[in-house]
């Protein structure tokens, strides 16, 4: 077991293809069945690159995320949790606001939030930002929301809620986008649109973990 | 505010929001899959039921070609005495297979019971939708727009291809044909339509769906009833 000290609280074991990722743990307590295992470090929870785009990103090798163990990250798109889940171990000093419009998802965040002292449940569309705004400025805008306008969406929330000079991390979804166009070229096109607004710092394709998508790091000037 | 007096309210709010949201579209939604779940349930049940049964009673499981009925008949006691081909079923057996035969036909007059519960909600909760387009079709659409009110801001063109998503992906990818009509072609103005009066006859119905959805959501007139009749003049 090796830290990858790039981001907090992020370790990993093996190599190669066989490489696994483990987020360290103050409880044994698994919350989606992953498995825990127990170490001289401590405890972990083994997190799947293929359940999530962040982990996906970083088995891809991205080199930064701008996520400290005292970022407060607001994230669009929450789902079941997943991803949350273990953000929520890597920024143990921090604060997560997690956001979802789905009913039968947002049940699920809720039971989670209610363990997890750093997660504070949203329940709101990301289209309308100012449905929130008593949320405070955070340090890493995380969304991942497969909708037609996400990079629209994206930038609004980060106009919103980012402190300038923080990060903002964008899962992107091409076939939610348009189905007519070529991933590559979205991708592109999308990069593009990106660098109007923000540094583009990294930008990773998530094959094979998550086919035809996309993950963009970047930096509010 | 400091993060955990906040992350409290926010607690708070997201469970009071998450109550509310739980209104009547849910249970027509669930009742329908439910309806939809059992029917492949039913498809199966039969068939083995026919696959077993026809060792004893041939015949009678050639003769009766519904599920449903087969079902019903076999409930009712298997007689197999007057089959030259069937074998005889030891007691027990022949038991088992009549409450087998009892168990399935309990979940057809459930599936029956489900069908009545959507007419009666529907009859209540989009009383203009439920006439103009019949219980299983509106339960679909709504469904599918995931509530009455997001049915209601749906374009007519939107509704008439509703249910046909996956027909109209494909021909916006590969130039396919484009898909003329999604869940309504199931109702018998389509259906029993002249495939070159169809897409003409599906658009006009989308119409009135479309003010349907508008009237029970906004708790309007009753005017189904006149828009069926008038759209029976022009197309029946
Ligand atoms: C692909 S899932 C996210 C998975 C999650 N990020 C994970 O890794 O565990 C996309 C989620 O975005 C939500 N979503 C889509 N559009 C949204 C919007 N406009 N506002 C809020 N949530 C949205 C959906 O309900 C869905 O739960």
């Amino acid at each position: 077991m090796q830290p990858i000290t790039r981001y907090p609280g992020l370790f990993k074991d093996g190599h190669g293809k066989r490489t696994k990722y483990f987020v360290q743990t103050a409880k044994r307590q698994s919350f989606f069945d992953e498995r825990i295992v127990s170490h001289q470090q401590g405890l972990f929870r083994e997190v799947d690159p293929e359940r999530s785009k962040l982990f996906a990103a970083i088995a891809k090798g991205v080199s930064q995320l701008g996520l400290k163990e005292d970022s407060s990250i607001l994230y669009l798109g929450a789902s079941h949790g997943y991803t949350v889940s273990f953000l929520s171990d890597m920024v143990t000093k921090g604060q997560i606001f997690a956001l979802d419009f789905a009913p039968r998802v947002m049940r699920d965040m809720v039971f989670i939030a209610e363990q997890k002292e750093n997660i504070a449940p949203v329940y709101a569309n990301a289209s309308h930002p100012e449905t929130y705004a008593n949320i405070p400025l955070v340090d890493v805008v995380f969304m991942d929301v497969a909708q037609r306008n996400q990079v629209e969406i994206f930038k609004k929330n980060c106009d919103a809620f980012l402190k300038s000079g923080g990060f903002g991390l964008l899962a992107l979804k091409a076939r939610s986008m348009d189905m007519t166009k070529k991933p590559k070229d979205l991708f592109k096109q999308v990069r593009k649109e990106l660098e109007r607004n923000f540094i583009v710092v990294d930008y990773r394709e998530l094959d094979p973990f998550e086919k035809d998508h996309a993950f963009y790091v970047v930096k509010k000037r | 505010m400091d993060f955990q007096s906040l992350r409290s309210e926010l607690l708070t709010k997201t469970k009071q929001q998450l109550h509310d949201a739980v209104t009547i579209d849910v249970s027509i939604s669930q009742a329908l899959s439910a309806y939809d779940d059992l029917q492949v349930q039913l498809n199966h049940l039969s068939k083995r039921l026919r696959d077993w049964t026809g060792y004893f009673v041939p015949e009678l499981e050639r003769r009766i070609s519904t599920n449903a009925h087969f079902v019903q008949e076999i409930s009712r006691g298997l007689a197999h005495e007057d089959s030259a081909m069937g074998g005889t079923p030891a007691q027990p057996t022949q038991q088992i297979i009549e409450r087998f035969a009892k168990q399935i036909n309990e979940l057809y007059s459930f599936q029956e019971e489900l069908l009545m519960y959507l007419e009666k909600t529907l009859q209540e909760f989009a009383p203009n939708l439920q006439v103009l387009l019949g219980t299983t079709i509106t339960a679909r659409v709504i469904s599918a727009a995931g509530s009455l009110e997001h049915l209601s801001r749906l374009p007519s063109s939107t509704l008439q291809l509703l249910g046909a998503e996956k027909a109209l992906f494909r021909h916006l990818r590969t130039g396919a044909r484009s898909p003329k009509h999604g869940f309504i072609i199931n109702h018998p103005l389509v259906s029993q339509a002249s495939s070159k009066m169809r897409g003409k006859i599906a658009r006009a119905l989308a119409d009135k769906m479309s003010i349907c959805a508008k009237l029970d959501y906004f708790k309007g007139e009753f005017l189904a009833k006149k828009y069926l009749q008038d759209l029976e003049k022009r197309f029946g």
